[in-house]
């Protein structure tokens, strides 16, 4: 990230000035002269130990040598396999339009198609920021590659393309949640791997973890009434 | 300008009560707070009724040079413990010597990762929710080897410049946030109520399940209440798991299970998704046997009064709000906002485009123990879309017979509102900073902003801690800070709320002049000539009446700067408030029912004050000349003149004999 340091622009004062009128103070920060800063003396750098142990004083050397985990090569799989993962999804969820006949599927898919959208361009941002590749473009085809879990395969995918009615929105809710399901395991399978260990990374993982359980909840109460 | 503190004081109020006849006063067009420009230490600002004091980088060891919004970084929320801040972080906590609030200096930084390092305190304790993977038992930064941490940590603060841990209380959600909550009497322990939204850990911690609610023991659909002996802290320990959200056939998840419609109101999808499995915070009342749970699909009241076994009272549900984040009560108890954290905190999500009631908090009366919605209210200006903005955590700003709240809105900034008016909230002072990165979002903001002891202070999550003063306003006047300024706790953790009291002081009773003086009904500022019959507020400044007044039961009279060239009678007012004015006459003042306040005045006849009735505000007789007899009969509570004597040249007597 690239932050600037600007100075206070033409625009800021004529904005202090119209505020001096009505007692709303505009400043730039840091070089401003008004309320200001004293440059703290620097503290003391404490680490704890576990309950009962003594906490250490860390040098300026300890100090500058500390950092918060770096994402791995875990993360970075987990995300572009995710990608791939989510997709499919997608594939699914496309197919809706022209066979469900019922009224809450079709919301339902509307709802997971926005979902995985949404973190589809989550899990591809976390892995721009970081210099990962994306995934290939066609990872998701089946055919290529190892299966991940949940993944359906080609014949999944015709008998749900030629199911129509009822019996569409039945398979439909169980192929998404065998699907679903796979993302969850996928999650799991990210902290046994020792990944999402960097905040940014656990955070992303919490969130897939999160949304799958909810409308796998969902799904299953759907189907439990068909 | 170099005016007396006195009279600082009288000039504010001099101006309030023309002020409160003047509409539209202060709205700053265009609102300042637009276009303000970026930058991570260079950020310009805009304020209104608040000035920035200080402000203190994030030290070494809490910052990543190279990406101040590195989540692994994030600063988080405050807690105080007399002059001494502490600010939590994803990687640790950083202690503030806060005595002059002007200077506030670092004292410590602790390092201790785990996220998101919500702090209490509570005497020689401080407690901080961990919920990361990384966190480890023994504090340490590599998570590849030691101890996984995930739960809420104990540490022994007697000395602030070196904190030691003493327990660590594992849990299966990991603590996201935790509130203190005590039982009334009971001063061995303490409880902490921790709400776990994080996934359950699948590290083979015993007892933890991904069951369904329907399941055996689900990890899921309760809080954990962790009990803990003030002497003996190592033995901190849960004792019980709260299934909050029961429903009367005893299903565990018996609340919101699927959002209110298939999309958020805006069009996009629900996130965070308002599915009640967890609370996301807590905020505890033990004066009030109460607490306000904010909890993801619902917002719920509970019953506290056994801190081992709440019990829910109350639930209510939204189709705006997107993720019931966290809870505040006003002082008296009878009412409690919520705040909507819609985007999770890194969306932004204060876009010109918004809806006042995305993204919001609401408002509601609690009557009868039930929650009774009263308004929304969202940050009244547009940020840009660099800026994460949501509602996220306040405070009270303790002053007397008002309810104020101020909040942080991430990189929307700070904004003050008095929700005195449940139904009609108004922002009354803000602070707000350009976005960290003018380019692209990149997180910031603060986290939270609260009053302690006498100022606002704030928690910026890329920039650091920020300490605020109030100023003077026509929406909240130098008396009513003073009075709140004189508000002293030992500790303040907003989630532990404490039953404020003010102890009746200058400020306080010059607080009620003021809130009274918003209310004139009739104002005279010039020369009036004849008698002058006192319904309604009748409010003079600066003004001479030629002629004697009458008070009529129910009216109120308030006066500074005048004289008054004739007796004054007042039977059954509702209020009575003499400021700096002249009386050429008798005062004779009977079973007024409100507040009474005769200071700094000149009484050139004799003053009696007889069979006031006014709970909460001893009648003020202070810093008068008096040229009669000072008599006070049968008024209860019993005349005081907090603190400034009278010049009585006749006699004091009965109630008031020491007051000279």
């Amino acid at each position: 990230m690239q932050l600037s340091r600007r100075a206070i622009g033409v625009s800021a004062l004529a904005a202090a000035l119209i505020a001096a009128a009505v007692g709303i103070s505009v400043a730039a920060g840091r070089d401003d002269s008004a309320p200001t800063t004293a440059a703290s003396p620097p503290g003391r750098v404490v680490q704890p130990g576990a309950p009962g142990q003594d906490s250490r004083t860390l040098s300026p050397d300890e100090l500058s040598r500390l950092s918060a985990p770096p994402h791995s090569a875990a993360d970075a799989e987990f995300m572009r396999r995710m990608v791939t993962h989510h997709l499919q999804a997608l594939e699914l969820t496309a197919l809706v339009g022209g066979r469900s006949t019922s009224a809450d599927v079709p919301q339902l898919a509307k709802r997971i198609e926005v979902s995985q959208n949404e973190e589809i361009a989550q899990l591809r941002q976390w892995l721009v920021d970081r210099g990962e590749p994306l995934p290939e473009p066609h990872a998701n085809h089946v055919g290529h590659g190892d299966l991940m879990p949940g993944m359906l395969d080609a014949t999944d995918l015709t008998a749900l393309a030629a199911a129509k009615g009822a019996a569409f929105d039945k398979l439909f809710l169980e192929l998404m949640i065998r699907h679903h399901e796979g993302a969850i395991t996928m999650v799991q399978q990210l902290y046994r791997d020792g990944g999402g260990v960097e905040s940014a990374a656990d955070r992303v993982a919490r969130e897939v973890n999160a949304d799958q359980s909810i409308e796998v909840r969902r799904m299953r109460d759907m189907l439990a009434t068909r | 300008m170099a005016l007396s503190a006195r009279k600082g004081i009288v000039a504010t109020a001099a101006a309030l009560l023309v002020l409160a006849f003047t509409p539209g006063v202060a709205a700053a067009d265009p609102d300042p707070r637009i276009g303000l420009g970026g930058g991570w230490l260079d950020a310009e600002e805009a304020a209104s009724n608040i000035e920035r004091l200080a402000h203190v980088d994030k030290p070494a060891g809490s910052f990543d040079p190279a990406n101040p919004s590195n989540f692994s970084y994030v600063a988080s929320d405050l807690a105080f413990k007399g002059n001494t801040a502490f600010m939590g972080g994803y990687n640790g906590f950083t202690v503030f010597d806060v005595s002059n609030p002007s200077a506030p200096s670092l004292l410590t930084t602790v390092v201790c990762p785990g996220g998101q390092g919500d702090v209490s305190v509570y005497g020689n304790l401080l407690f901080m929710s961990v919920e990361e993977t990384r966190g480890r038992v023994d504090c340490g930064t590599n998570p590849a080897v030691g101890q996984r941490f995930q739960g809420v940590r104990v540490f022994d603060i007697s000395n602030v410049t070196n904190p030691q841990q003493v327990a660590a209380v594992q849990l299966c959600r990991g603590s996201h946030t935790h509130s203190l909550v005590t039982k009334p009497g009971d001063t061995e322990n303490v409880y902490v109520y921790v709400s776990g939204t994080a996934g359950v850990r699948g590290d083979g911690l015993a007892g933890c399940n991904n069951n369904p609610a329907s399941g055996v023991d689900p990890s899921r659909w309760r809080i954990d209440v962790i009990k803990v002996p003030v002497a003996d802290p190592a033995a901190a320990a849960v004792v019980s798991n709260p299934r909050l959200f029961a429903d009367e056939t005893g299903k565990i998840d018996g609340l919101q299970n699927t959002p209110p419609t298939p999309q958020h109101p805006s069009g996009s999808n629900w996130g965070p998704s308002p599915i009640t499995s967890a609370c996301h915070d807590i905020t505890s009342y033990p004066a009030l046997g109460l607490a306000a749970g904010a909890c993801q699909g619902n917002g719920i009241l509970i019953d506290i009064s056994d801190p081992a076994n709440p019990k829910r009272i109350d639930e209510v549900s939204d189709p705006n709000f997107a993720y019931w984040h966290s809870a505040t009560f006003n002082n008296d108890g009878t009412k409690v906002i919520f705040t909507d954290e819609w985007g999770g905190g890194t969306g932004a999500r204060c876009r010109d485009t918004d809806q006042p009631e995305w993204g919001a908090n609401a408002i509601f009366d609690i009557v009868d123990r039930k929650m009774e919605f009263r308004s929304y209210y969202k940050l009244p200006v547009p940020q840009t879309i660099q800026e994460n903005c949501v509602a996220h955590n306040g405070s009270l700003v303790p002053v007397p017979g008002r309810d104020i709240f101020v909040q942080a809105w991430y990189q929307g900034g700070l904004s003050v509102l008095d929700f005195t008016d449940s139904a009609h909230p108004k922002e009354i002072a803000f602070f707000d900073r350009g976005p960290l990165n003018p380019a692209a979002l990149s997180l910031g903001g603060f986290w939270s902003t609260y009053w302690h002891n006498g100022q606002v202070y704030g928690s910026e999550i890329a920039r650091g801690f920020d300490t605020f003063g109030l100023k003077p306003s026509a929406d909240l006047s130098a008396a009513e800070i003073q009075a709140a300024r004189e508000v002293v706790v030992a500790e303040t953790n907003p989630q532990h709320q404490q039953k404020i009291s003010w102890t009746q002081s200058r400020a306080t009773s010059r607080a009620t002049f003021d809130q009274l003086a918003r209310t004139c009904t009739s104002t005279i500022t010039g020369n009036r000539n004849g008698v002058l019959v006192v319904d309604g507020v009748t409010c003079l400044d600066g003004a001479t009446v030629r002629g004697a007044i009458t008070v009529r039961r129910g009216g109120t009279l308030l006066a500074i700067d005048s004289t008054i060239n004739g007796a004054v009678a007042s039977s059954s007012a509702a209020a009575l408030h003499l400021y700096d004015t002249t009386v050429n006459g008798a005062v004779a003042v009977s079973g007024t029912t409100g507040s009474l306040a005769v200071v700094d005045s000149q009484l050139r006849g004799a003053f009696s004050l007889s069979g006031a009735r006014t709970p909460g505000f001893a009648s003020v007789v202070a810093g008068n000349e008096i040229s009669g007899v000072l008599s006070c009969t049968g008024n209860t509570p019993a005349p005081i003149n907090v603190g400034a004597k009278n010049k009585v040249r006749g006699l004091a007597v009965g109630q008031c004999a020491a007051l000279d």
